[in-house]
């Protein structure tokens, strides 16, 4: 369970997070969805007790991420945008890195990892450079060293963009899995067919502001729209600009 | 077509200074580095004149050798050098043009990209391996003008060798993309070390042959005059005109046609990579576990081997103690006193390791951040990571004076470990305490460098002084005694 509560980040004069609040229950998806710039990767790195609140509390099953920043990652898993790994390390290595610093059982460790492994067809890759992977592998690899703790509460942010269809299936049964046994997810996309397809409820949020929030039919019906993606630019007041662009553009080909 | 390989260069460039941590993780030297290193005028200029000004020394060596004989042998030893240089630049820059893609812009567009272009801007970073030998060649010249032509054209030769052997090696080592853990993985990487090494010691090993040179001449000048075809003894042919030119003659044509063979496949390597054909290893994954702070050195280590640029910089205390070793070394004594200065000037010099050490994570620091890591942990983990090859350097110090003084020697063993342990503690301490940092990539300054090594010279005077005061076993027990005490402190305020 997660709760927020008037948060706000400021860098320097930028309100990155503007005094935001949501809840996300036990056995909940929530989907965060929000153009460039809207404040959801700030606020997830403070979900996940990597940046400190400048205002407002956040709560991860009870733990204060501001005040125990150590506790709530012990419990959360975290997948940032674009994965930052050590590419000088082969996977192996790395996972057992992470294992070592985290203090996960060895035979649980390679449980996890063959099986994460196994699932995301990456055993060809295990003993190669990092940085000698493909975005997509990366991203695999992110993913699975975010898992090996068996996260209470796991945290994606944009995570799914580079992988391909089948690991995206496979990502999404893994998410529906969790929830199934009452963990929490936050996870933010652009992808609004994937929020569409797995989210119990998503937050619109635009300007360091949530502007919205509800299942995804309750959107729908309080935009008058058809699709998730309408409702999305309706909210974000870029459904005229669009028009205006995409008639500029004709005009001058 | 120059415009093509000075735009090659750049980016070449460019992308050597954004991966070294070192540079890149500070936006400063970064800016000023990147304006030097792109240019082409600039980035060769001042590595040329700091090259000349290296070889004005090894001129003066020359200049004062009392015949032709010591002159000639002289020349063949500095002619390792430029060798060796343009040996090691060479193997480096074609495996980052070759990692980087740099070629791969070209290929979309249409113009007529050729294994010239490479050859080209492989050879523009030799040329300060080159100018090193200018000064020696023109002290022969002005000495004995026929030999100084001939020097001249060794030292052409001897850069080209170099240039080609680079090749060479790259194309067989190294040029598969894509590489992985293998049984040249951990090959390569002594390779890279052992270059660094190298290079560092360049100077060093230059101006301790002069020495032995000097000493030794009737003994070593036959077995120069006996393989004087094999490069380098080959140069000290230039008093004998028309056997150096043979030998000349003979290496240009011979590694001619096999540096056109080697670009050729080089470049093939780059229009149509092969990728990964090593063999990797299938199988599950293994399972090793390891205390936090241990996992993280171990981490450190991996990172640093596998990034050259880095090594170099961890180094740098060892460069302290080369030339005093050598000194020592070519006196023929190696006396426990000497051995102890060294050691606690080692300890001492090794504050200079925080900053390499300090940006070993780069943008990975990200990622760090995202686990359960305390700042004691990392802090301990870092300290270990720099006082290791300080401790390694002063265990082989031991080993020397051991063999010259026997057991005596081994009283200092635990300093070995203490001395270098205390800076890193108290350096790493200061960055992350005193300053206050989050675990992150602090801004370090020659101003905290000083500050560190002020705090470190007053506890070094502490552990010292009963060294001062008390003979033999006595003293450097209560003087170990004394260090870990301080370690301990130093331990509970991290
Ligand atoms: N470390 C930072 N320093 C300064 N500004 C930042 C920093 N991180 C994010 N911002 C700013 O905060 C705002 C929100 O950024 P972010 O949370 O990354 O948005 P999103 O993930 O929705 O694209 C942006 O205006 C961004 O420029
Ligand atoms: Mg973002």
């Amino acid at each position: 369970m997660i709760e927020v509560e008037n948060l706000a980040k400021t860098f320097g004069v930028t309100r990155a997070v503007n005094g935001i609040s949501f809840k996300v229950h036990d056995g909940e998806i929530y989907g965060l969805l929000g153009p460039n710039g809207s404040g959801k990767s700030t606020t997830m790195k403070i979900l996940a007790g990597i940046l400190k609140p400048t205002a407002g509390r956040v709560l991860v099953d009870g733990i204060d991420a501001g005040r125990d920043p150590l506790k709530v990652k012990e419990i959360v898993g975290y997948v940032p945008e674009t994965p930052v790994l050590y590419e000088s390390l082969t996977p192996v290595e790395f996972f057992n890195f992470i294992g070592s610093i985290r203090n996960i059982p060895a035979e649980k460790l390679e449980e996890r990892v063959n099986r994460l492994v196994e699932a995301f067809e990456l055993k060809g890759y295990l003993h190669k450079y990092i940085g000698s992977l493909s975005f997509g592998t990366k991203q695999k690899i992110s993913l699975i060293s975010a898992l090996l703790h068996d996260p209470r509460v796991l945290i994606m942010d944009e995570s799914m963009n580079g992988l391909d269809p089948k690991s995206a299936r496979i990502l999404r049964e893994l998410l529906l899995e969790f929830k199934s046994e009452g963990r929490s997810i936050v996870f933010s996309t652009h992808v609004l067919q994937l929020a569409e397809m797995i989210c119990d409820r998503v937050g619109v949020i635009y300007n360091g502001e949530i502007i919205a929030e509800g299942t995804v039919d309750e959107l729908k019906e309080f935009a008058h729209e058809e699709s998730l993606e309408d409702v999305f630019l309706k909210l974000t007041e870029s459904k005229d600009e669009i028009y205006t662009v995409i008639q500029a553009l004709k005009e001058s080909l | 077509m120059f415009e093509i390989v000075k735009i090659l260069y750049r980016e070449l460039h460019y992308q050597i200074v954004r991966r070294n941590p070192m540079i890149a993780n500070d936006e400063r030297k970064f800016k000023s580095q990147l304006k030097n290193a792109t240019s082409i005028k600039r980035g060769v200029g001042i590595q040329a004149g700091t090259f000349f000004f290296l070889g004005l020394m090894l001129a003066g060596g020359v200049a004062f050798a009392k015949d032709e004989l010591q002159i000639g042998v002289m020349f063949a030893s500095y002619a390792m050098i430029p060798f060796i240089f343009s040996l090691y630049i060479t193997a480096v820059n074609s495996s980052y043009a070759l990692s980087m893609g740099l070629f791969e812009p070209l290929k979309a567009l249409p113009v007529k990209v050729g294994s010239l272009y490479l050859s080209e801007l492989l050879l523009i970073d030799t040329i300060p391996a080159f100018t090193m030998m200018l000064p020696v060649v023109f002290v022969i010249l002005f000495r004995h003008p026929t030999a100084g032509i001939l020097a001249l054209m060794w030292a052409v030769v001897g850069v080209f060798l170099g240039h080609t052997l680079g090749l060479i090696i790259y194309t067989v080592f190294g040029a598969r993309t894509s590489e992985g853990t293998s049984r040249f993985g951990a090959l390569k990487n002594l390779g890279k070390l052992i270059g660094v090494l190298l290079f560092m010691s360049i100077f060093y090993v230059g101006n301790y042959m002069q020495n032995y040179v000097r000493e030794h001449i009737e003994t070593i000048a036959p077995v120069f005059v006996k393989y004087s075809f094999a490069y380098p003894f080959s140069a000290s042919s230039i008093f004998d005109p028309l056997q150096s030119l043979e030998l000349l003659a003979l290496y240009a044509t011979l590694f001619g046609m096999l540096y056109v063979l080697t670009l050729k496949k080089l470049w093939g390597e780059i229009v149509e990579p092969t990728v990964s054909s090593t063999a990797v290893q299938k199988g599950a994954f293994k399972a090793r576990k390891l205390p936090k702070v241990l996992a993280l050195t171990l981490k450190d280590f991996k990172v640093v081997f596998r990034k050259s640029s880095m090594i170099a910089g961890l180094l740098i205390p060892v460069y302290f103690v080369l030339p005093q070793v050598f000194m020592a070394l070519s006196r023929g004594e190696f006396s426990t006193m000497l051995a102890t200065g060294l050691i606690f000037g080692l300890g001492w010099f090794s504050s200079i390791g925080a900053d390499p050490v300090i940006k070993i994570d780069g943008k990975e620091l990200d990622f760090l951040r995202t686990l359960p890591l305390t700042k004691k942990a990392f802090i301990l983990s870092k300290s270990i990571t720099m006082s290791a090859i300080p401790s390694a350097t002063a265990l082989a110090v031991i080993g020397i004076a051991h063999h010259y003084n026997g057991g005596e020697a081994l009283y200092l063993l635990p300093h070995a470990f203490i001395l270098p342990m205390m800076t890193s503690l108290t350096a790493m301490n200061y960055f992350y305490r005193y300053k206050g940092q989050e675990i992150g990539i602090p801004e370090t300054n020659m101003g905290d460098i000083i500050v560190i090594f002020i705090i470190v010279g007053i506890l070094f005077g502490i552990v010292g002084a009963p060294l001062l005061f008390m003979h033999g076993a006595t003293g450097y027990a209560v003087s170990s005694a004394v260090g870990m005490v301080i370690t301990g402190i130093l331990v509970g305020m991290s």
